[in-house]
């Protein structure tokens, strides 16, 4: 059943000259009050749940418009080369080498996507620095570890000269 | 003055010199000898050439930036006051003007854009850069096995 917007209308309601006063209801008039809200609480939880397909459906058809709005993100129309510029100047400054850091240029643009890890892989500048750091006492397992990704590292720079620390 | 026209057929004048920021400019401008053609701009919408023409403007009489013979050298990112004042204003359309720097061959709005970008980037996960530049992971289970084994050692203390 469809209840129109003058259900809730307060002075509708047969307590209108009591509701909003400091009236104290009779046992009587308690059960008669108890009795109207049965119909108006049914239709407040119908309400709500209303409220909830609403919420659902919107949540929806904002994951529906921003997955098309995704494909319009402007980063992917540039070309290879300037986001190869840019991972270029995401790379450490001030006199730093490259370091084995997942949040840091280079490494961390080999897993956001197939197309930045194949660009990150096939621009050697990103790759010929790095700062290799062993620190005594570290296993053998460790050691061959860091000397695997190290030579991963150095063979990404292609003919480039070399820049260790 | 020579008249542009953008790709929405909206005119921008400017004197040669603005205009000769841009190498592609440059090179056009070297073969027309009469001004009153305007010059059709197909890949730049309107929005995007008047900050373009506002920067080239600002930077007229300034020396050309030259090519890097080391590409591979370490850079600072350094920017100067105005022109991060500039990028960050435009900073909703900041991939429209990497690209019209791109097509127009203006190096320095070129660099100015791509390292305004970096400085978003830097610092960020894999996981925020996705969400930042809204890029879905492609990556298959077996390839992220892959990179993630290859990654291990940087994982390592």
């Amino acid at each position: 059943m469809d209840v129109s917007e003058s259900t809730w209308d307060l002075a509708g309601s047969p307590f209108t000259s009591v509701v909003g006063t400091n009236y104290a209801p009779s046992a009587a008039e308690i059960a008669s009050i108890k009795a109207f809200l049965v119909e108006q609480r049914r239709e407040r939880s119908r309400l709500e749940s209303k409220v909830r397909q609403l919420q659902a459906l919107l949540e929806k058809s904002n994951k529906y418009i921003e997955a098309h709005e995704a494909l319009m993100s402007p980063i992917r129309q540039l070309p290879s080369e300037t986001l190869a510029e840019i991972f270029a100047w995401c790379l450490p400054t001030d006199m730093k080498y490259s370091v084995r850091d997942l949040k840091q240029a280079p490494l961390v643009f080999t897993a956001v996507c197939r197309s930045w890890r194949s660009i990150c892989l096939g621009t050697p500048r990103l790759w010929n620095s790095i700062h290799i750091y062993l620190p005594p006492h570290l296993s053998n397992s460790a050691f061959s570890q860091r000397e695997a990704g190290i030579s991963l590292w150095l063979e990404r720079s292609g003919a480039l000269p070399l820049s260790i620390s | 003055m020579f008249t542009l026209l953008s790709e929405d057929g909206i005119s921008f004048q400017a004197e040669r010199d603005v205009l000769e920021r841009s190498v592609l400019l440059k090179n056009m401008l070297e073969d027309v000898q009469d001004s009153s053609n305007s010059i059709p701009l197909p890949n730049v919408a309107s929005a995007v050439l008047e900050k373009v023409l506002h920067f080239c403007e600002h930077h007229r009489g300034d020396p050309l930036p030259v090519p890097e013979e080391d590409e591979t050298r370490m850079r600072k990112i350094v920017i100067e006051d105005w022109d991060y004042d500039f990028i960050s204003a435009n900073c909703d359309i900041v991939f429209e003007i990497i690209m019209a720097a791109n097509y127009l061959d203006i190096k320095d709005l070129l660099d100015l854009g791509c390292k305004y970008v970096a400085s978003l980037i830097k610092g960020k996960s894999t996981e925020q850069i996705r969400e930042l530049f809204h890029i879905v992971n492609d990556l298959t289970p077996e390839e992220e096995e892959k990179i993630k084994k290859e990654n291990q050692w940087a994982e390592a203390v």
